[in-house]
């Protein structure tokens, strides 16, 4: 059965196209995404337009219904978007900021409901010690935690992350992906997050879409979606994979290409 | 709140002692302005004592009871429009700083105030007459027609070109050069009698208040009311972010728009009645947000009733500080809003050092 797939998707801003003839084979739920490719080939847009912040045209099926085809309100319940900026620094404390967004996406929900989510979401955080601080005396780190356990109070069934540990240190982004991919476990959601580090992506994505010149270039197993000649075609470096002691792929950058 | 506690109690438990201090907090700001309104009464030439006050207030006979002739038309009146123009524009002022983003914005920074200046410059030089209605609402009408026409500008041009924060701000500041160029054009053809009615209005003064005046203004305030509550929620959330909000779906410049229009009426309504009352829309949201942060729940009554406190305040000063003059609120407003605004700025950053 089709879980979620993508075909002959582009997105243009205004007159200029931004992404084309992307296609992503079916993906099973519980599968995590990797996004990679150079600052501005599209992938924050990918995602955005996903989310229905833009409009994309082809087609972006979840269980066989296409997404833009849904209203606001049933999109937003399936489809959880973290965006790369992280929350504004406001006098809101972490538990307010996430209760809010909790409560204006799903007003159904009793207030019994979103205070077990709610509970729940800062103990598998972990930041369970942030929820009575104030957005604007916490870190840039801190806030981007605050960021996620606004995306994933919701519980998407779709979970759309861009650069989720941008400003996080090497244990928390470990402990991000970690969460994720329990919850992806657990519920059977499905994760398609944009990342700049290849080496975290090879080391917890299922998949990897790599993006270069507003087209997909590659799309599998991580293995195989990057290999040194697809790392100089997205970034225009020279890179090696080497596989680690612990049984990791991981890129070594030995320094830039010229063309 | 002791926050050592999140290890053994639930996060809900914690958030609700958080919230009954919240409530307490907010009962105590409107005691404050009870208090603030009871020495407003006895403030003024006739100083009352609470004696007079009581006897005046549950006299039978009011038109044989002196006090009581005082009270209900002199000094509640007064002290009503005081409350209830310090209300609307605290709401204004707060709504304005979350749908755009900005702690400087205020109710008069899309030039609602100017429009309606412009307006009451129009009706005073050109002594416009508008059939039956009595001259002493011809002025305020003319002034509530003069913001809603720049409200209605903005909102048509914001509508078409995109209701950004950018957007809308350029268009605010386009719209308030433009007024005060025309209203200064008009000072200049007008006589020296109608220039100091204009000078005058744009001073700001609740000396004109009374009860009919009161119940227009309450009847927009309680009108608007429903609104804002059925958006407290998603003007909270927008606090996260523009970009965040979106992602909940939002329709961000559609909430902005209808905000921005609802806070224009508010406003329009305060100050038709009582000329230029600036200060109080900018400081109130900001002692709010001091006191209570930004879950509007209790950001925006916090707001509501630190704008009538501050102008309920005010209006004690204005009639106490020169023994048998008024100074017209509007000046007493912004003299002390100015030290209280750079006192609360400088605090918050001392704060955040």
């Amino acid at each position: 059965m089709t879980k979620f797939s993508i075909k002959n998707y582009s997105f243009s801003y205004g007159p200029t196209t931004i992404l084309s003839e992307v296609n992503f084979d079916e993906i099973p739920r519980g599968k995590l995404v990797g996004l990679l490719g150079a600052n501005g080939v599209g992938k924050s847009s990918f995602l955005r337009s996903i989310a229905g912040l833009e409009t994309y045209t082809g087609s972006v099926k979840l269980d066989g219904s296409e997404l833009q085809e849904q209203n606001m309100y049933k999109r937003m319940k399936l489809v959880g978007y973290m965006p790369q900026t992280l929350p504004q620094a406001t006098s809101l404390t972490a538990y307010e900021s996430v209760f809010s967004a909790c409560r204006a996406v799903r007003p159904d929900l009793s207030h019994q409901e979103v205070e077990a989510r709610l509970e729940d979401v800062f103990n598998t955080l972990g930041i369970r010690e942030l929820a009575f601080k104030s957005l604007a005396r916490m870190s840039g780190g801190q806030r981007q935690m605050v960021g996620l356990a606004q995306v994933i109070v919701k519980r998407p069934e779709l979970l759309l992350l861009d650069e989720p540990t941008s400003a996080l240190d090497l244990r928390w982004q470990m402990g991000v992906f970690n969460v994720v991919k329990n919850m992806l476990t657990n519920s059977e959601a499905i994760c398609i997050t944009a990342l700049h580090d290849i080496n975290l992506a090879m080391r917890h994505c299922d998949y990897i879409a790599l993006f270069a010149d507003g087209k997909l270039i590659s799309f599998g197993l991580p293995t195989d979606a990057i290999n040194e000649v697809n790392l100089n075609e997205a970034y225009g470096v020279s890179a090696s994979i080497e596989i680690s002691r612990a049984g990791y792929p991981f890129a070594i950058i030995n320094g830039v290409t010229n063309e | 709140m002791n926050i050592d506690n999140t290890d053994t109690q639930s996060l809900s438990k914690l958030y609700r002692s958080f919230i009954w201090k919240r409530i307490l907090l907010l009962a105590s700001f409107l005691l404050v302005l009870m208090l603030a309104l009871i020495v407003n009464i006895m403030a003024g030439p006739a100083g009352l004592n609470l004696s007079e006050i009581w006897s005046g207030l549950t006299a039978t006979n009011v038109t044989e009871n002196y006090h009581a002739l005082i009270m209900w038309e002199i000094r509640l009146p007064y002290v009503v429009m005081a409350m209830l123009v310090g209300a609307c524009l605290g709401l204004a002022g707060a709504e304005m700083q979350t749908v755009l983003n900005n702690p400087l914005a205020s109710p008069s920074t899309l030039g609602v105030m100017y429009g309606a200046t412009l307006g009451a410059s129009l009706a005073i030089v050109y002594k416009i007459g508008i059939g039956y209605l009595p001259e002493n609402y011809i002025l305020p009408i003319c002034a509530f027609l003069g913001a809603m026409i720049t409200v209605l500008l903005i909102q048509f041009l914001s509508a078409k070109f995109g209701a950004t924060i950018d957007t809308v701000i350029l268009f605010g500041i386009a719209m308030v050069f433009a007024l005060q160029a025309l209203t200064a054009l008009i000072q200049f053809v007008a006589d020296s009698d109608n220039l100091q009615q204009i000078v005058f209005w744009t001073m700001g003064s609740l000396a004109r208040a009374n009860w009919e005046k009161n119940a227009i203004v309450l009847v927009i305030l309680l009108g608007c009311i429903p609104f804002t509550i059925r958006h407290l929620w998603q003007m909270t959330a927008l606090r996260a972010g523009e970009e965040y909000a979106k992602s909940y779906g939002l329709s961000v410049e559609r909430l902005r728009l209808m905000v921005l229009f609802r806070v224009s009426i508010v406003t329009a309504a305060a100050v038709s009645f009582t000329g230029i009352i600036g200060f109080v829309g900018l400081v109130a949201p900001h002692i709010s947000r001091m006191a209570f942060g930004e879950d509007h729940r209790f950001y925006i009554p916090g707001s509501i009733i630190a704008g009538a406190f501050i102008l309920v305040g005010a209006s004690i000063l204005s009639k106490t500080l020169v023994p048998g003059i008024l100074i017209p609120d509007g000046i007493v407003t912004a003299l002390i809003g100015i030290p209280l605004f750079l006192f609360l700025l400088i605090r918050q950053k001392g704060a955040h050092s």
